[in-house]
């Protein structure tokens, strides 16, 4: 084992304590453990993004050629604006970059999510030749799916017709696959509980493996 | 607008602060004018609807000579009232004086007031602009004004009254100039017409005055102005003497005066004085006027000067057949007293309606009430409001609260602690518990979506394909993706297939080194493009451009590294494997990648609170996702798949009993919540 690899042991052992000392309540040395890792964040992104500048603009525009340059102009000109948004006097100047980016993000997040999202599970599930593809279960998969979207949406219908008579035609047909509709979302919520605990003891074993590894690695090292 | 107070500076309604100077603006009050009553804001000097002065005029104070008590602080309180207004008049007058009253406005007797003023003045008792004593002549005045001159004031109050200095060319007012250039005829002869000096006949109480001792008659402190030697004596005067004398051949005295000095009976109607100001009329006058007989007109300058006197005047003596009048009381009551200081002149107003007024009343703070606010509330309250101002008050009343026991939050905190003391101990137990009993308890179990993922790589990816593989998990989320995304990676360099690394977190990189270290694959088989940011753009871009990146490993662009040959877009490479750990990452790589390349592999690990997410887009009808390995349990099934155990399969057993330890802890919470009552 290296020297490298005893440091990283011992630094992972500790900020390992450190963070599940939470399972006690809030306390300083899980803060400190946190604020450590917020930090190291912060700062690995802000190495990571000035190495991206380096290789991405600045050696382009002083090793490129012309074409190139010129087709950095934009970019560059579009980041410094972004600049003045720290400054609130001058933050206006980056209202075109930010429009920009906002722009261009919700561009392609709403075509993503119509296009591949959105029509294609709306065709999959109305899809005849589907239902009947997967047999008695597919089909019985496929009905559920539709019923229990139909009833979801109807569980967030708050209001009835005016008219009395259709009242109670509304409270004993939408009223009714309003409830299945909250069986169905405590079910889909239930389910993502579920997942999220599943992923959540995941993390808390890998930790607790790591830690018992780290142990026996100093262990080893002692003794050997 | 609201107009800064100190500056000036025009600022929007509902300003608190001068955009100029930073100064606070009133808000709220204002000055209300004392002539039309309209709101103006503070600091306004004139009316914004009127014109009328706000802001009172100042009196210059002339400078003190030396050694001599400036006036005012030392002296008794000045008698401030209402002053008179003058004669609106074009052309610049000098200042008339004050004459105090008590009561009443109108145009008509104030007019006359005034008149009589003028005429007053014309008599030579001008208080008015004295000229420095040493740059004039000393004028040539009657006897009995020089004895009254010449007599010393017993006493030697501060000068009540100082005028400031007049410039030559002022030393006759204009409108005694007015009165030169006017024929003789039309002029009106004023009520007082002082005889020429040479024959002019002093009047039995003047000489009594002359007589009298200077202890009963103070000297009059003002100071006669000296006038310039050419003007020794006034036009006017020098025109009366000039003018023919009346009919009787006696002097231009007034009738009355004439009949006072012969000792004759008065006459029933009175001289009284006309709204152009010398006319002279008889006739109608107020009951309290006609009370006085013209006898005691030569009093009524005394007792009521239409202009502040600067000396005490002492009281007529005792002068045969004449008899003193009998003064109404408010009348009396403005007598100038002999302790009273003539109040200080005040400019006159020279613009707006108040244009030649002087001494107005001055604009008063107010508070501007908004517009349409109710003039004053309801009447009765109801007994609710009634209701809740008792509680408030009773609120208010009440003592605070004392603190609560420390002992027993104390043993709450405790209890707490030890609760999540309990919980944590017995979760590591039954993670800890497959160590120390390495017993398989949960058998691998069945994923078809591993099945389809394996399937996928086996037929997709061959010897040197190039598979583009996205690291979208952070370092809190890689003890769970790494026991996924190993067993993945592991087959696919199994297969040959060249891997090229991007991201679109900053950590993604970084994280995919750490496992490739431990996965130790051919340097040619792996290319690290590294971070791309801007989210589900940044993903766009990736698949757009892969070779006009740089490769981290080596940082050479991507085009010179043997992984990525051939590899220009997306579109060239054999699959694309997606390890997220969050929802809307796998979906950004779906949607854009399915979107632009419908036919192109897309398989993904992910993380278990994923799985629910990915199992539409598994969906044999969409077939957007070609196979998932969804957390350990996937991961398990993937190893199962190769045939080699890994630590997905440890794990798995370790997952089985905290899953188990949760949901006992569940229930028994459940159980403690339904026996103890729901609290």
């Amino acid at each position: 084992m290296t020297t490298a690899d005893l440091v990283g042991t011992v630094v992972g052992v500790a900020l390992t304590l450190l963070i599940l000392s939470y399972m006690i309540g809030d306390n300083p040395l899980y803060r400190l453990a946190l604020y450590l890792l917020t930090g190291a964040a912060v700062g690995y992104g802000v190495a990571l993004a000035v190495v991206a500048l380096f290789q991405q603009v600045i050696l382009p525009l002083l090793q490129g050629g012309t074409a190139e340059r010129y087709g950095l102009l934009v970019p560059i000109v579009l980041g410094l604006l972004l600049l003045f948004k720290g400054f609130p006097r001058w933050a206006p100047w980056g209202n075109l970059s930010t429009a920009l980016l906002i722009g261009v993000g919700a561009a392609v997040a709403v075509a993503g999510a119509l296009l591949g999202t959105v029509l294609p599970q709306s065709v999959a599930s109305g899809s005849l030749a589907d239902w009947l593809r997967g047999g008695a279960a597919g089909l019985i998969n496929s009905l559920l799916i539709a019923v229990g979207t139909i009833c979801a949406l109807l569980a967030f219908a708050f209001t009835v017709p005016r008219q009395r008579a259709l009242q109670r035609l509304w409270r004993g047909t939408a009223g009714a696959a309003g409830v299945i509709g909250r069986l169905f979302l405590a079910s889909a919520f239930g389910a993502a509980f579920a997942a999220a605990l599943t992923a959540s003891l995941s993390i808390l074993i890998g930790r607790i493996y790591t830690l018992i590894e780290g142990v026996q690695r100093l262990l080893q090292m002692r003794g050997g | 607008m609201i107009y800064c107070p100190k500056c000036g500076t025009a600022n929007r309604e509902g300003s608190r602060f001068c955009n100029e100077c930073g100064s606070p603006l009133p808000s709220g009050t204002g000055l209300r004018c004392p002539m039309c009553g309209e709101m103006n804001p503070i600091g306004s000097v004139y009316c914004n609807k009127c014109n009328a002065r706000l802001v009172p005029l100042t009196t210059p104070q002339p400078p003190t000579p030396p050694g001599e008590k400036p006036a005012g602080p030392a002296g008794p309180p000045p008698v401030r009232g209402l002053s008179l207004p003058t004669i609106p008049s074009p052309e610049k007058k000098p200042p008339v004086p004050e004459i105090p009253t008590g009561e009443g406005e109108g145009e008509d007797w104030l007019a006359a007031l005034r008149a009589t003023a003028e005429e007053l003045k014309a008599e030579g008792i001008e208080e008015e602009a004295p000229p420095p004593a040493a740059e004039v002549e000393p004028l040539e005045i009657p006897d009995w004004l020089a004895e009254l001159r010449a007599a010393p004031p017993e006493e030697a109050p501060a000068p009540p009254f100082e005028v400031p200095p007049v410039e030559e060319e002022r030393a006759v007012p204009d409108w005694l100039a007015e009165l030169e250039a006017a024929p003789p005829e039309e002029a009106p002869a004023p009520p007082f017409e002082v005889p020429p000096a040479e024959e002019r006949a002093v009047p039995d109480w003047l000489a009594e005055l002359e007589a009298a001792p200077s202890e009963e008659a103070p000297a009059p402190p003002f100071e006669v102005p000296p006038v310039e030697e050419e003007r020794a004596v006034p036009e006017w005067l020098a025109e009366l003497e000039a003018a023919p004398p009346s009919e009787e051949g006696g002097p231009p005295v007034p009738p009355f005066a004439q009949e006072e000095i012969a000792g004759e009976t008065p006459p029933k109607a009175p001289v009284f004085i006309s709204e152009e100001g010398l006319a002279v009329e008889e006739g109608t006058m107020p009951e309290w006027l006609a009370e006085l007989a013209p006898g005691e007109v030569e009093q009524a300058p005394a007792a009521a000067p239409p202009f502040p006197l600067t000396e005490p005047l002492a009281a007529p003596p005792a002068v045969e057949g004449l008899v003193p009048a009998e003064i109404p009381k408010w009348l009396e009551g403005m007598r100038p007293s002999a302790k009273r200081e003539a109040p200080p002149e005040e400019p006159v107003e020279t613009r707006g309606v108040l244009e030649g007024l002087r001494g107005t009343l001055p604009a008063s703070r107010a508070v501007e009430m908004p517009e349409g606010a109710a003039p004053s509330l309801p009447a009765a309250p109801s007994a609710a409001s009634i209701a809740r101002a008792e509680l408030l008050q009773e609120l208010l009343s009440r003592p605070p609260a004392p603190a609560r026991p420390l002992a027993k939050e104390q043993r709450r905190d405790i209890g707490w602690v030890v609760q999540r003391a309990v919980v944590a101990l017995l979760l590591i137990l039954s993670i800890v518990a497959p160590i120390a009993v390495p017993i398989p308890l949960f058998s691998v179990p069945s994923s078809p979506a591993a099945d389809r993922f394996f399937n996928a790589v086996q037929q997709n990816v061959g010897p040197d394909e190039p598979v583009l593989v996205a690291f979208e998990y952070s370092p809190a989320e890689a003890d769970e993706m790494e026991r996924v995304a190993e067993p993945v990676l592991r087959h696919l360099l199994g297969q040959g297939a060249r891997l090229i690394i991007v991201s679109t977190r900053p950590e993604g990189p970084a994280l995919a080194e750490r496992l490739l270290a431990r996965l130790r694959p051919e340097a040619r088989q792996v290319a690290n493009l590294g971070y791309q940011p801007g989210q589900t753009a940044g993903v766009q871009g990736l698949l757009a451009g892969l070779d006009r990146r740089s490769d981290l490993r080596t940082g050479l662009p991507a085009a010179q590294v043997a992984a990525m040959e051939g590899v220009h877009t997306v579109a060239d490479v054999a699959m694309v494997v997606v390890l997220a750990a969050q929802p809307d990452e796998l979906r950004a790589w779906v949607e854009q990648v399915t979107l632009a390349y419908p036919d192109l592999p897309l398989v993904a690990g992910i993380s278990a609170r994923v799985e629910p997410l990915a199992a539409p887009y598994l969906d044999p009808g969409a077939g957007q996702l070609r196979g998932t390995v969804a957390g350990l349990a996937g991961a398990a099934a993937y190893e199962a798949h190769l045939g080699a155990g890994g630590r997905a399969g440890f794990y798995l057993n370790s997952l089985g009993l905290a899953q188990l330890t949760v949901v006992g802890l569940m229930l028994v919470g459940a159980a403690i919540f339904l026996v103890g009552g729901r609290r």
